[in-house]
């Protein structure tokens, strides 16, 4: 550390830092303002709340409890219990609908301009309307008596009634089904976007090779494509580790705690019981899961992309 | 892109003015022309509705701000109107920045009190204010000896029943009202009608309630002799033979066909809704509320308004366990008054005492009279008797049980919020388990008292 | 297969069209497929929205029918007339989209300059820089609401302003992220082309990677505001007035105790999916245009 610090100080000097500046000052001023912002409506708050996470909070006066909260978590059953919902939460939506919408989005490609305006409304309509509506609607699809209309639709192919979201064996199910079925028209008018994007010189030129459909598919489409699914599949595991709503308005966590996601675990802390300090303790190892994911997923994912 | 950068560049530079400018006038905030501003944060309870000629909560209050400001010309109240579904969360996370407002409506959160930024109202309520209160409204929002709250009314949870239905199986209603009935009475009853069908030939069941949670457990458990989870000592309850017998009495009305096999799915809503379709007999929880909503329905239907049948609806007591006392449970919402960590001074407390009191008073009882709920106050039921209709048969069983009615366990701080935990760690969702079939009586107490020992060692 | 026909000049001609043929009509079967599996797909996802469509003009009756209405059988406005009737519709519409719109501005214009810095532009610390930023993503904002909002109410007294509403969403680090990731993508010789014609580098910017990336501002203009127009959290956190409040704070006050308004809430859902649904479609012929004509002029 020393050393770094006496080796940069020696080269500093006027005409360095004039050389520095005119290399790179452009750079900083580009992002100069956004990351102003950025310290201090978020890195603030989020250092305030790394403080609280070694503190038993209280409005008038906080105790510092060293390393308590996280001791308390990592023996906590449903901390444990809810982590692994996260993950199998996570692990069954994330890969699935990246899928989906991949193929969506390939289907929709090829097709003319007007039908292609059609469908990609049609998918992304959904997403225009707020979280919490969409989960009464579906809290109302998923009703457990024969009156509800997933169990109608299970009647039509002469299935048995669903318990859906009452039951812990099919709870969590149901809530990544909604996933698997609404929601893909963001996902599926990105990769739109950067479909567009391919030159078409380089089909012509696969063409000339007869490359088969898949061969395409595979060497040009889903390579250039990569940036794209990059940032689906980290802000796709960032969304799901973190999901909430859907639990908050349709389940409560319940039954048996078969539904509790950790994002929830830290509502229920932070809110219902005022443990602000247990709340972030969770929020960031939380957070230093999903980091070490996205790391793991950018080394294997990312190759900057030329062309 | 100039436009663009030019919309920047001056949103940017009032951005850093107005945050400069507000530093110098911190206190703007709380004085206006001189005038104390006491905020209050409360509920849209009910809205206008011009046919029955009822205004609104909102404007009902505005009466009362409107009186107060003139009588203390050196205060100015400002209000809002919360929403039901974030309005806690709103509150909580103005407390826990130290900034809340100084009067909140709210039921008993001892929380609240953990916070130290709520402020008890005992030095600010007379004797006699006091005796006019309810015992059970001041029973409701005391702890440790000191009153935090001035109940707006009593909300009596009782259960509902279709009366049609319910003499069709041979009850008699009136007499169910006046003494209460016992489990097996009710569970005959409710048999009975659970082997009835609708007009379209659906089934009807004998009683219907939500699942989400143990709110019907609990009332079930206090009428089996049982009225507190953890007790003042800090001992749990809910771990012996009484709780056993109570979740396989629940069991037995599933397995039966009394209840709904599918009760641990349905909330309150879609309660209500089979009510309404006649599709349920008897169901809970419930209040003296649905008998104004039911007379509403009935009087749109008879106008032509909304399609449906008229339902004759009773209020009915909680049954109780044979050789069992009856219990009646109920809460009740509230005013608040608190400080904020940025103390404004005694002066400042004392004028919100000043408006707590007044819109808490006698004449903010046409709130609950609105809402059919018993005013916490004894002169605001005497002055609106009329609107109450206490003298009918629904109107006589909520006296009766105003009477009987006790309150949950007075837990310091401290071990409410284990109560709490052990509710939400182990009851509720255990609870949820037994109900969607995976866990018998016997494995659902052993888990709770499990779950309970932990938090309480 | 006979052998022989491999040779044949005729049969080869003959066996070149059929595969024509044979290749048309595998598209137009294959195309067909596609269709059939769109439509009903779209129709799953249309299926709750369908139903809040209808639901907006079912009387309160009809709302909680067993069976349910697919469609009301005696339509209604009485739902859309209640809402308007409360008043303030007009105010917190105006308020919405000041508030979605300015900060959707704001928010296009300092991802793309920063995603175009952090993709094609190499400076130290770049790497760490852009690390810190995506890091804070990965904690879940209900521990910094607290903080956040000491910050903006307390600190800065910004509350019941459009500034606490917009200021504190000016910056995402998502949006910032994807036009990252969209820049990559971009082609690199056309910016050295830029440097060599000795344009400055905000010159570049604006000439060269503006044009080439609409499709991606297209895309992270409708995200941003379809994100801001829904956001309820925030703005009720911050707004206390009737006047101040945006549109979907404002809809929540049809819900009164112990009854749900459902008619009510789905009108008000409707009415504030319509402008998003002309935001959509106003921004969608740049989703797909852009970068490849760029190219070409390169």
């Amino acid at each position: 550390m020393a050393a770094t610090v006496s080796e940069t100080s020696k080269k500093w000097s006027w005409v360095n830092f004039k050389q520095f500046m005119k290399d790179y000052g452009w750079c900083y001023a580009f992002i100069a303002l956004p990351f102003l912002l950025f310290l201090v409506f978020t890195v603030y708050p989020l250092i305030t709340a790394f403080i609280m996470s070694f503190q038993e909070y209280g409005i008038l006066e906080s105790k510092f409890i060293g390393f308590e909260n996280y001791k308390y978590l990592l023996e906590n059953e449903i901390f444990w219990k809810s982590m692994k919902n996260t993950v199998i939460y996570t692990v069954g939506t994330v890969p699935v609908n990246i899928l989906i919408t991949f193929f969506l989005a390939l289907m929709i490609f090829p097709i003319n301009k007007r039908s292609q305006t059609f469908f990609k409304a049609s998918f992304y309509l959904p997403a225009v309307t707020s979280g919490i509506t969409m989960s009464l609607i579906w809290l109302w699809m998923f009703d457990p008596t024969e009156s509800g209309l997933m169990n109608i639709v299970l009647g039509w192919f002469g299935f048995d009634q669903q318990m859906w979201l009452a039951s812990s064996d099919s709870a969590l199910f149901s809530i990544m089904l909604m996933t698997y079925i609404g929601g893909h028209g963001s996902g599926v008018i990105l990769y739109l976007a950067a479909m567009g994007g391919i030159p078409k010189s380089l089909y012509e030129a696969a063409d000339i090779d007869a490359a088969s459909w898949w061969s395409k598919l595979k060497n040009i489409t889903w390579p250039l494509l990569k940036p794209t699914t990059l940032y689906m599949l980290i802000t796709g595991v960032i969304g799901s580790f973190q999901v909430f709503e859907a639990t908050y308005v349709m389940t409560q966590g319940g039954p048996n705690f078969a539904t509790t996601t950790i994002a929830y675990l830290i509502y229920q802390h932070a809110f219902q019981y005022y443990q602000f300090g247990l709340a972030s303790a969770e929020a960031f190892i939380l957070g230093f899961v999903i980091i070490i994911i996205s790391v793991l997923q950018f080394k294997y994912m990312s190759s900057d992309v030329e062309y | 892109m100039k436009k663009l950068l030019v919309i920047f560049l001056s949103m940017l530079l009032i951005v850093s003015a107005t945050a400069c400018s507000k530093e110098s006038s911190g206190d703007s905030k709380d004085k206006k022309n001189g005038k104390d501003v006491i905020t209050i944060w409360t509920y849209p309870h009910y809205r206008e509705n011009a046919e029955i000629n009822q205004k609104s909560y909102e404007q009902h209050l505005q009466e009362l701000i409107a009186e107060v400001e003139k009588e203390n010309k050196d205060i100015k109240v400002e209000y809002e109107i919360l929403s039901w579904e974030e309005g806690d969360k709103k509150f909580d996370i103005a407390l826990n920045s130290g900034n809340p407002p100084d009067i909140f409506f709210s039921t008993m959160k001892p929380k609240y009190i953990k916070t130290g930024l709520a402020v008890p109202l005992d030095d600010y309520i007379d004797a006699e204010d006091r005796k006019d209160l309810e015992q059970f409204a001041i029973d409701n929002f005391s702890i440790d000896g000191k009153l935090w709250a001035i109940s707006q009314w009593i909300s009596i949870h009782t259960w509902g029943g279709n009366k049609a239905l319910l003499e069709a199986a041979g009850a008699d209603v009136a007499k169910i009202q006046k003494d209460g009935w016992t489990w097996q009475e009710f569970y005959e009853i409710s048999e009975k009608i659970s082997k009835m069908t609708t007009k379209d030939g659906k089934k009807i069941y004998g009683f219907a309630t939500q699942g989400k949670n143990e709110e019907t457990f609990t009332h079930l458990m206090r009428n089996n002799g049982v009225p507190k989870s953890v007790t003042e000592d800090g001992e749990f309850k809910w771990d012996g033979e009484e709780a056993v017998e109570t979740l396989s009495f629940v069991k037995k009305m599933m397995d039966n066909g009394v209840m709904p096999k599918e009760t641990a799915g349905l909330d309150e809503q879609k309660v209500i809704d089979m009510f309404t379709a006649g599709e349920t007999g008897i169901f809970g929880r419930t209040g003296p509320y649905q008998v104004r909503f039911n007379d509403n329905r009935n009087k749109e239907i008879d106008a032509g308004k909304i399609e449906g049948e008229k339902i004759d609806f009773a209020l009915l007591p909680f049954p109780h366990n044979e050789g069992v006392k009856e219990v009646a449970t109920g809460g009740g919402g509230g005013m608040w008054l608190f400080k904020q960590k940025k103390y404004k001074g005694d002066k400042h407390t004392e004028n919100a005492a000043k408006v707590l009191k007044h819109i808490t008073g006698t004449k903010s009882s046409i709130t609950a009279a609105t809402l059919f709920i018993p005013p916490a106050r004894k002169s605001g039921q005497e002055m609106y008797k009329d609107l109450l209709q206490l003298n009918t048969d629904n109107g006589q069983f909520i006296k009766r049980t105003l009477d009987y009615v006790v309150p949950g366990a007075k837990l310091d701080p401290e071990l409410a919020q284990k109560q709490d935990q052990i509710l939400n760690d182990g009851i509720r969702p255990k609870f949820q388990g037994f109900l969607a079939g995976e866990l018998s009586p016997e494995e659902t107490v052993e888990q709770w008292t499990q779950v309970a020992e932990s938090v309480l060692k | 297969m006979e052998l022989k026909s491999v040779t044949d000049p005729q049969y080869q001609i003959l066996l070149d069209e059929k595969k024509d043929f044979r290749r048309k009509t595998y598209k137009k079967i294959g195309l067909t497929i596609i269709y059939i599996f769109l439509v009903l797909w779209a129709v799953f996802t249309f299926v709750p929205l369908l139903w809040m469509l209808s639901s907006s003009f079912k009387d309160s009756s009809a709302i909680t029918a067993v069976p349910p209405e697919l469609l009301p059988k005696k339509p209604t406005l009485d739902a859309y007339k209640r809402i308007f009737e409360v008043g303030g519709m007009a105010r917190w519409f105006l308020n919405s989209t000041i508030v979605a719109s300015i900060s959707t501005i704001i928010n296009v214009f300092f991802a793309s300059l920063a995603g175009y810095a952090f993709s094609k532009l190499k400076f130290p610390g770049r790497n760490t820089i852009f690390w810190v930023l995506l890091s804070s993503m990965m904690i879940p904002g209900q521990v910094t609401l607290i903080p956040l909002y000491i910050l903006v109410v307390n600190t800065l007294q910004l509350e019941n302003t459009y500034f606490g509403l917009i200021v504190p969403g000016m910056v995402s680090v998502g949006s910032i992220f994807l036009m990252k990731q969209f820049m990559s993508s971009l082609p690199s010789s056309l910016i050295d082309a830029g440097r060599i014609d000795a344009c400055s580098e905000f010159g570049i910017f604006r000439k060269i990677i503006l044009p080439m990336a609409k499709p991606g501002l297209a895309v992270l203009g409708i995200f941003t505001f379809v994100g801001h127009w829904n956001n309820f959290f925030w703005p009720f956190l911050i707004t206390n007035t009737n006047s101040m409040r945006t549109l979907q704070v404002g809809l929540t006050s049809f819900r009164f105790e112990n009854l749900q308004d459902y008619g009510a809430m789905m009108a008000g859902a409707v009415c504030s999916a319509v402008p998003m649904i002309i935001v959509f479609l106003a921004l969608q012929k740049y989703f797909l245009r852009g970068i490849t004509i760029g190219a070409v002029k390169g």
